[in-house]
């Protein structure tokens, strides 16, 4: 196989606060390929946006990358200065709520334009042009005259493409979609998800998308990875996952999950809470809210053991 | 059972200024809708089509333009706004809002979050019957006491969502409007708060109005769907008929895009554009026409009226009941 396009390997991670040091992120390991979509999907806590943050080089001036690597087309992002050349042009992220993200007293071209004029780089002129096409790019029927527009003249869907819009402008080849979908219509949902993998595959760039849904990740994504209290618990590809959900808080969120519930009573509740990541934390972080908990499951550090070709899971009863 | 809720021709409109001259926003059109004493309703479809303002106006924190509004017989619809808040009527219709954070006050304990209401709307001046019935719903919404002296921002998003119920069911309500409770919270703290939001109506022996923009939470919960589309009632039937065999090209067109891993690969027909402009609508076209992957020359020139079908709902589509 040939290089992978993101590959992130055993990257631990802390943030010292006066309160103590928070374990966000302990042992994470993944690569993703071109025109991949990894899903990461977990509750919210579970460090999915902190792990985002940490391949996008957007973290917090308390973090603290303890150990593991973060590769690009094989460039090491930890590299002081590496992600601020790539950011924008390499590597693009749409946030959650486009409203928020995007300028209230700017036309939407002119914040696209913005950004190609800085990551392009490209002069003014020609930037306007190739923002009209990035806003047709997303499907937006007449662009010339959506381009003039303010954001509060459009609709929430049509925010998030113009998001995606800007996120894609400069062509890159990683997307971090964080949330895409929140606080959308199923429908316009629907709109924009098959719209980003729709731009996936024609362009083979790779994307990661950030969750709590584990159904829209089941109809998107190829490959899904479940976080939870900065673990990884359980990763494999879309079908295999879905075929037989190993780990029991896999379990539990699909459960969880509407989709998944014929009727109010099958509806599961993952009980208990994430365990604070301050302090000394169990080997296995879900143990307290674990129905298959077991003695030795804190006898030592839980092995991430493949268990089927390319299905790996970090539990020591797994179902 | 006995209608608890009767929504008559009800009517919404908006005086709007648009390219110079003024016009009729039509956010709620000529709606029927009953709730049954101890029934539950679900209110579906995409933001803007008026469900919101449905419920708002059920809970009369809006005045209707047209129609009636009886609430166990009586014509609350005609009371004037301000008057209404000194009615009987008033804490036996209570409302749960969408995001727990933005709808709590910030400076207020829990205890002094769910004694509020209490207070205002029933007019005990007894403080031990108060804090009596704030317990009683404290204790019902699962929410340990101990949090009772906490202010919001010291809670989890589930507790504020607990809050905002306990809030609600304090006073006792007969009918409990639900705008969207659930579609700001995580999975996991929406199938805790559906399963309370289950128990408690047994429990409490209350009516909902469910309003969200998402079919399968609400499926889970109601006994009958309503779906509506630019300010009117396009399907309604119980929830088995409606999603078992959906008639209306629309609610097809929302079943479609509720995600489901099954569907993975899959290309699916999705409904194009958005709905058309609420102001002065044609009265001669139906509302989703422009959008309809079925439209035929009938659909612009007569609105489709909402008509029983053999099944267990009524559709406002002239290919309802036809439709394979």
């Amino acid at each position: 196989m040939s290089e992978p396009l993101l590959s992130v390997q055993g990257l631990t991670l802390d943030f010292e606060t006066r309160k103590g040091r928070v374990k966000a992120l302990e042992d994470i390991s993944f690569s993703l390929a071109r025109g991949e979509i990894l899903g990461i999907v977990g509750e919210s806590g579970s460090g999915k946006s902190v792990l985002s943050f940490a391949i996008m080089g957007l973290l917090d001036a308390a973090a603290r990358m303890r150990s593991g690597a973060i590769r690009f087309e094989g460039m090491d992002l930890a590299q002081k200065g590496a992600v601020a050349a790539l950011r924008g042009r390499e590597l693009s992220m749409i946030f959650q709520s486009p409203r928020t993200a995007l300028n209230p007293i700017r036309r939407v071209g002119q914040q696209i334009e913005d950004v190609l004029v800085r990551h392009g780089p490209m002069p003014r002129a020609k930037a306007r042009e190739a923002a009209v096409a990035a806003i047709a790019r997303v499907r937006i029927p007449d662009a010339e005259r959506r381009a003039r527009a303010f954001p509060f003249e459009l609709s929430g869907g049509m925010c998030q493409r113009i998001m995606i819009a800007m996120a894609l402008a400069c062509s890159p080849s990683l997307l971090i979609a964080d949330e895409p979908t929140t606080g959308l219509d199923v429908t316009t949902q629907a709109v924009v998800m098959d719209l980003i993998r729709d731009l996936v595959k024609e362009t083979r760039m790779g994307a990661i998308l950030i969750t709590h849904d584990l159904a829209l990740a089941g109809e998107y994504c190829d490959r899904l990875m479940v976080m939870h209290a900065g673990h990884v618990v359980e990763t494999a590809p879309t079908e295999s996952l879905f075929g037989a959900l190993r780990h029991p808080y896999t379990r539990r969120l699909f459960a969880a999950t509407p989709t998944a519930a014929a009727t109010l009573d099958d509806l599961a509740v993952i009980p208990g809470a994430l365990p604070d990541l301050r302090g000394t934390l169990p080997f296995c972080r879900y143990r307290d809210r674990c129905e298959r908990c077991e003695p030795d499951c804190d006898s030592g550090p839980v092995p991430f053991d493949v268990i089927a070709p390319d299905h790996a899971v970090r539990c020591r009863h797994p179902a | 059972m006995s209608v608890l809720l009767d929504a008559r021709n009800l009517s919404k409109r908006y005086p709007v200024r648009h390219g110079g001259r003024t016009g009729q926003l039509h956010a709620v059109d000529d709606v029927d809708l009953a709730i049954a004493e101890g029934e539950c309703v679900g209110l579906v479809g995409e933001s803007g089509c008026g469900k919101s303002t449905i419920a708002r106006l059920a809970a009369r924190l809006l005045e209707p333009s047209a129609g009636r509004l009886l609430f166990a017989g009586t014509d609350i619809g005609a009371v004037p706004l301000r008057r209404f808040t000194t009615r009987p009527e008033r804490a036996a219709i209570q409302v749960v809002f969408q995001d727990p954070t933005e709808s709590l006050n910030p400076g207020f304990t829990v205890f002094a979050a769910v004694a509020d209401p209490v207070r205002h709307l029933l007019g005990t001046g007894n403080a031990a019957a108060v804090e009596a019935r704030v317990w009683r719903a404290i204790d019902d919404v699962g929410l340990p006491r101990a949090l009772a002296q906490r202010y919001p921002h010291q809670l989890s998003g589930g507790q504020k969502a607990r809050v905002g119920i306990a809030r609600a069911i304090a006073v006792e309500p007969r009918l409990l409007i639900l705008d969207e409770p659930t579609s700001a919270l995580d999975v996991s703290v929406q199938s805790v708060v559906l399963k309370l939001l289950g128990e408690l109506r047994t429990r409490r022996r209350m009516s909902y109005l469910f309003v969200s923009h998402d079919l399968d939470v609400v499926r889970l919960i109601c006994d009958r769907i309503a779906v509506m589309y630019l300010g009117k009632i396009i399907e309604i039937g119980t929830t088995e008929s409606l999603l078992r065999v959906p008639a209306h090209p629309y609610t097809r067109a929302l079943l479609a895009a509720t995600p489901d891993p099954k569907r993975r690969g899959l290309q699916i027909a999705r409904l194009a554009g958005t709905a058309t402009s609420p102001i002065d609508p044609d009265p001669n076209s139906c509302r989703f026409a422009g959008r309809c992957p079925l439209e035929f020359s009938r659909c612009s020139v007569e609105m489709p009226a909402l008509r029983p079908l053999a099944t267990d709902q009524a559709a406002a589509c002239h290919l309802a009941g036809v439709l394979p």
